[in-house]
């Protein structure tokens, strides 16, 4: 499977799938609307990279998906053992910049 | 003769499936005819169920917007909506595949004149569609250079080479599918995915009827339940959410075996085609097996 994609895909489900969890953490209104923004461009970011082919031999996109795959590393261990509940949606809007980063990369054929 | 004015590769591909029909076996001919139309047929099939999945990943994302209050207006609509519309476009050129294939069976098994050339200029139309492939999709060069090579060997009269320049457009068809199998499961999963949290949701918040997980055994004796209890209802949410898992996984293994079984088909229809191009025996001349697997989740998907 196309990297990009699979990671991407990857992203967003575990934000989404993680959003009752997370919700249940007490966050406030505030941070409930940023994670719930932070999910929806996550599934943006996976349909505009679906939509188009990525260039996945272009170095730079190589190294966002090297980085976007320790981000979800990172996220699914921060996920899993929820503390600050400001730092997980830290930690969130940092890997889905760099999936949009990565969307961004998409280039129409 | 008017619309084959209209078509002006139809006398080409006349020749063209002449060919097929009276320089080669004719047995060969008409089971690779055949067996194109039952592959581009479930070709046509799967993608229509990836769009029509498509479409519902779209109504399941507005039900999350309700639901969970995850955005998702006209811009975020936008890709979804583009992505099937360029499924789409893959199911029109399966489409046509099977009309040319179908039309090849009936080249093949006609002797009136009159039917092989309304055959031939519908053929040639359909070629025309299939040739024309929309702008700037990711379609391989390589099926748009083998439509151009077909049509000019079949305005040269290059009969063998022309049976040739078409086995070069049915690999390029192969090759098409095989890039983008990985995204067709990427859609089909991410619809699954999309469904089960829309579902989850609505059965914490009890808007799903748990009667229904009672019909097997009430059924085969007529019986109906009652509304259970509240506690009843409690463990049967719990049996709900398990059975969904559960589905959804066999349903994403069920859409990863179409596909692969969908290639496989296309592959023996690409090398079966290749045997007739060059003029070698088919040993094989029933449709692929694999083509009742993707048949069966297109149909589990309406």
């Amino acid at each position: 499977m196309n990297p990009s994609v699979e990671a991407l895909e990857n992203q967003y489900i575990l934000l989404r799938g993680s959003l009752s969890t997370l919700i249940g953490q007490g966050a406030t209104d505030a941070q409930q609307s940023q994670l719930r923004s932070a999910i929806a461009k996550s599934r943006d970011n996976y349909w505009l990279a679906t939509r188009r082919i990525l260039h996945d031999d272009d170095p730079e996109v190589a190294s966002l998906v090297s980085q976007m795959n320790t981000e979800q590393l990172s996220l699914d261990a921060t996920i899993k053992n929820l503390g600050d509940i400001s730092k997980v949606l830290n930690a969130i809007t940092k890997a889905v910049d760099i999936g949009s980063q990565l969307a961004a990369k998409a280039v129409a054929l | 003769m008017g619309s084959l004015r209209k078509s002006p590769f139809s006398v080409g591909l006349l020749l063209l499936f002449s060919c097929f029909c009276a320089c080669k076996v004719s047995d060969d001919a008409v089971a690779a005819a055949q067996q194109m139309t039952a592959t581009a047929t479930a070709l046509t099939s799967y993608y229509a169920a990836i769009a029509d999945s498509l479409t519902d990943t779209i109504a399941l994302n507005e039900l999350d917007a309700t639901l969970s209050k995850i955005p998702f207006d006209s811009a975020e609509r936008k890709p979804i909506e583009e992505t099937r519309s360029e499924i789409l476009k893959r199911k029109d050129l399966a489409q046509s595949l099977a009309k040319l294939a179908s039309g090849m069976t009936r080249l093949s098994v006609s002797t009136a004149p009159a039917d092989v050339q309304t055959a031939a200029a519908s053929l040639g139309n359909e070629l025309v569609s299939v040739k024309a492939l929309p702008g700037g999709s990711p379609v391989p060069d390589a099926l748009g250079k083998a439509g151009n090579l077909l049509l000019r060997l079949i305005q040269q009269r290059k009969e063998k080479d022309a049976a040739q320049a078409m086995d070069q457009t049915l690999a390029a068809m192969v090759a098409l599918f095989e890039k983008e199998e990985p995204t067709y499961d990427s859609i089909a999963r991410t619809h699954l995915f999309q469904a089960s949290q829309v579902a989850t949701d609505l059965i914490s918040r009890k808007a799903v009827d748990p009667t229904s997980m009672l019909t097997p055994a009430l059924k085969p004796f007529g019986l109906t339940a009652l509304q259970p209890d509240p506690q009843f209802q409690q463990a049967l949410r719990q049996l709900e959410l398990t059975r969904l898992q559960s589905t959804a996984q066999d349903s994403t293994q069920h859409e990863i075996e179409a596909s692969a079984a969908m290639l496989s088909a296309l592959q023996e229809m690409s090398s079966r085609v290749h045997l007739l191009a060059t003029e070698k025996p088919m040993p094989i001349r029933g449709n692929p097996f694999s083509l009742k697997t993707v048949e069966s989740w297109a149909n589990s998907m309406i």
